[in-house]
């Protein structure tokens, strides 16, 4: 695939779709098998950029070798800074538990720039209009490491219009499970690479968050955000994404409503969905998952009885299904495994929750049958780490690391 | 006792309910040297026994030269109409609001540099953190006028065990600020100056951005104009210019001096024609120019300044990389830093409202709180009302400590109520 032409492409389906009108068709079963591509698997036990930088190398090789995707082109790479940055497990870095290293994100800038990359962007959407800079000072970060590591590195705040003139439509060339596309900070269509880098962790609501989830965060709260002005995006905005969420209300107007605003209201029907839309919208050209250190029990310090794990592993690919089918694996997690069974049996409050892998198998975006992804370096049964035995370790040798200060009691 | 300053007086109002001098046995063994006996009955046995014990009687506040009294405001946080304690209503940013003294301490110290600070407020009931009043005023350099409800003013008369606790508590707070007197060998730090008339009309805005700017915890600097000198500027990375005229002559030179030689202007829209060319960086609200080695940010609108918006916006203008504190975990918080006049050392006063997590609010303070503390720092002595100080070494896996890096230090503390001091050591 030329990923220049597929930059071309996507701005092309959003105009194009605009003008069409874009109708709804409910997705069907793929006819033909989910598409696969191989996933590399790394251990790597510490931050240490040396062993950060040949581990990574190597798995890009494995994957056929970097300058393959880079060279020449404009990376955006959407990184996993979920909550606030004032929140910590325990006295931990936010790195070496729920956020994306700085480390990780140091190696791979440095490998993209030297692959020849012409122009790599830092994104995430901050829950604020705040550069994303500050938020990243704010983790303690110094953001100068990342700007430094290759040529041309810069960042973006993609939670509202930032640096852009205007927002940019990008469709869901299946139709969507739930919108039929979205308005998304520019950085998301100017790109030609778009990289999803994740930590390896599980989800309250999901069950797990890794390449794909991660871009639930690419929604700009001004105008999917609870605090979203109603017909135009709120430039300031301020909170969560209660629109993709809880669905209580509908995004900006100047954005697509839900397809069928008559459907489930649960987190867990609705997030996973929303998941595969906006991957499906803006496909992931490389995935990489930090799992060198974690948490296990949920995605922040917020969620119960989580805990400080060490994997030691790194995963990247170009096919976010297999990806993720394989991160899942390596936490201990079945991939196949679907609502009503473990990790989907008690998402939070909603009960139950749909596996975004199958949604996304069904989708035709990949296979989540780990019989069909060619998985290289470390095997899985090696090195897989099971969340579960490590939280129970691990709060059995630290304790309960509340945040905030707050007791389980007073919540 | 009457030789005693104005700036050492530990004043307590007399309880109305205390009718006997009798009652002067609860101040026996505390630092509390300063009476304040109002009303028409002047309980003149009281009046007699208190100053044979030493202590200063006084009837009003005005009778004491060099004090300065601000009438204050309950400390903590404002919980909802409807909900318990553990709801909280929410300011702008979806934190909770939190009520403090602190910011009209420092503005009034500011505006009255000979003055002692006196803080004047009565909470409503004994379930008040009588701590909670003490601390948010010291940790400002203010003196708390001690003050306390009827409820548990008779409640310590009758020797109720809550009440005589609660009392207890209170005096450990005094007898802790009466021992440890940063104010006196300490001066406050600062990223960002901030440079107003504080009257007339630019009162409302400058208090407020104040006001706003300590719920930050940013460190900042005010700076009244009519007290303005090169000095003002020492050490600061900002100056906020909340005005809405510019001031002119020597001391508009000496802020493009400021400016020039590295530091970042923030002003009102009124202050055009400025110096500079244009800034490469676009920010929604303010034009940027650069100047020499700094810049200049000069607000977009001409309508009435929004003082949350300035006050955050400026954090952010001058950028997280300066913060002298960074906390995590700390819940509501208020943060103090102050350097030894030698600059040998510096202290952190922390004042902790309360603990929340996704806007679910309890009184107290954290049980993990971090603060990292620019500066070369080397070693680090916890404070707290009630508890033996502790020397802060190279924590244990994942444990309490301190974390020394090159250019400042990072502090695990351990679970706190409303308080703490952490002195550091070069």
């Amino acid at each position: 695939v030329n990923t220049h032409s597929r930059r071309e492409v996507i701005k092309a389906m959003g105009y194009s779709a605009i003008a069409a009108g874009a109708s709804w068709k409910a997705p069907s079963l793929m006819a033909s098998p989910a598409p696969t591509a191989p996933v590399a698997i790394g251990t790597c036990k510490t931050y240490n950029s040396v062993e950060l930088l040949s581990t990574l190398d190597k798995m890009f090789d494995q994957l056929g070798g970097l300058k393959r995707i880079v060279n020449g082109k404009t990376v955006a790479i959407k990184i996993n800074c979920t909550g606030e940055a004032t929140w910590r497990l325990g006295y931990l870095p936010l790195g070496d538990t729920h956020y994306t290293s700085p480390e990780v994100i140091t190696a791979a800038v440095h490998l993209m720039g030297k692959a020849g990359a012409k122009r790599i962007r830092i994104v995430e959407s901050s829950f604020s209009s705040v550069p994303l800079e500050e938020l990243l000072l704010q983790a303690d970060w110094d953001p100068r490491q990342i700007a430094s590591a290759a040529s041309n590195v810069d960042f973006e705040n993609t939670n509202f219009l930032g640096k852009g003139k205007k927002y940019s439509r990008l469709v869901v060339p299946f139709g969507g499970y739930l919108f039929p596309a979205f308005e998304l900070n520019h950085s998301y269509s100017d790109c030609d690479v778009f990289v999803s880098m994740a930590k390896l962790k599980e989800h309250e609501t999901t069950g797990f968050t890794l390449s794909m989830k991660n871009c639930f965060g690419i929604t700009p709260c001004s105008i999917y955000g609870s605090t979203a002005g109603i017909d135009e995006p709120d430039e300031n905005p301020r909170g969560g994404r209660g629109t993709l969420h809880s669905g209580k209300r509908q995004p900006s107007k100047i954005a697509p409503a839900e397809l069928d605003p008559t459907s489930s209201r649960q987190d867990g029907y609705r997030v996973p969905r929303a998941v595969v839309d906006l991957v499906a919208a803006r496909p992931i050209d490389l995935q990489i998952i930090d799992g060198v250190k974690s948490m296990s029990g949920g995605e922040g310090p917020w969620a119960p009885g989580v805990a400080f794990v060490q994997p030691g592993l790194l995963v990247a690919g170009t096919n976010p299904v297999a990806t993720d089918a394989v991160g899942m694996a390596l936490m201990g997690l079945d991939p196949m495994a679907d609502r009503g069974s473990h990790p989907f049996a008690a998402c939070d409050k909603s009960g139950a929750c749909d596996n975004m892998l199958r949604l996304a198998e069904q989708a035709g975006l990949g296979t989540r049958d780990l019989n069909r992804i060619e998985v290289i370096g470390a095997r899985i049964k090696d090195v897989a780490v099971n969340y579960a035995a490590q939280r129970t370790a691990s709060l059995k040798r630290y304790g309960p690391l509340p945040t905030r200060g707050i007791s389980p009691a007073l919540t | 006792m009457s030789g005693i300053m104005s700036s050492e007086l530990i004043p307590m109002r007399w309880p109305s309910q205390w009718r006997d001098s009798s009652a002067l046995q609860h101040l026996s063994n505390t630092h509390i040297n300063c009476l304040l006996i109002e009303g028409p009955d002047p309980l003149q046995s009281v009046v007699e026994q208190a100053q044979k014990n030493g202590i200063r009687v006084i009837h009003g506040t005005s009778e004491l030269p060099g004090v300065t009294v601000v009438q204050g405001i309950l400390p903590g946080v404002r919980l909802s109409r409807t909900g318990g304690r553990n709801t909280a209503s929410s300011g702008p940013t979806g934190l909770p609001w939190v009520n403090s003294n602190g910011w009209e301490i420092l503005l009034m110290a500011a505006l009255n540099p000979k003055s002692t600070i006196w803080v004047d407020v009565t909470p409503k009931d004994p379930s008040e953190s009588y701590q909670l009043c003490a601390a948010d005023v010291a940790a400002f350099g203010g003196n708390w006028i001690i003050s306390l409800d009827d409820q548990l003013a008779a409640g310590i008369e009758r020797g109720d065990g809550a009440s005589v606790e609660t009392w207890k508590g209170l005096i450990e707070s005094v007898e802790f600020f009466a021992t440890h007197n940063y104010k006196s060998a300490y001066s406050g730090s600062a990223v960002v100056g901030v440079l107003s008339s504080f009257s007339d009309d630019n009162k409302a805005l400058s208090w407020e951005v104040v006001k706003l700017l300590t719920r930050t915890t940013e460190q900042y600097r005010i700076i009244p104009i009519g007290s303005f000198s090169a000095d003002s500027l020492s050490g600061l990375q900002a100056m906020l210019c909340p005005d809405s005229d510019p001031p002119g002559g020597t001391i508009r030179k000496q802020l493009l001096d400021f400016v020039q030689a590295g530091g970042l202007l923030i002003t009102r829209s009124a202050w055009q024609d400025m110096p500079g060319t244009p800034a490469d960086w676009e920010h929604p609200r303010y034009d940027g120019r650069v100047l020499g080695k700094g810049s200049i940010a000069v607000a977009k609108s001409k309508d009435a300044a929004d003082a949350y918006a300035m006050a955050n916006d400026a954090v952010v203008l001058v950028s997280h990389r300066f913060d002298l504190l960074r906390f995590w975990n700390a819940g509501s918080v208020s943060a103090f830093l102050s350097q030894a006049s030698d600059g040998k050392g510096a202290v952190v006063q922390m004042v902790f409202y309360a603990r929340e997590l996704n806007g679910k609010m309890a009184l107290g303070g954290p049980e993990n709180a971090t603060v990292k503390v620019a500066g070369r720092y080397r070693t680090a002595r916890l404070l707290t009302f009630d508890k033996q100080p502790l020397t802060l070494g190279q924590p244990d896996d994942h444990g309490v400590g301190m974390l020394i890096d090159e250019h400042s230090v990072e502090l695990h503390l351990p679970p706190l109520s409303c308080y703490a001091a952490v002195e550091l050591g070069v």
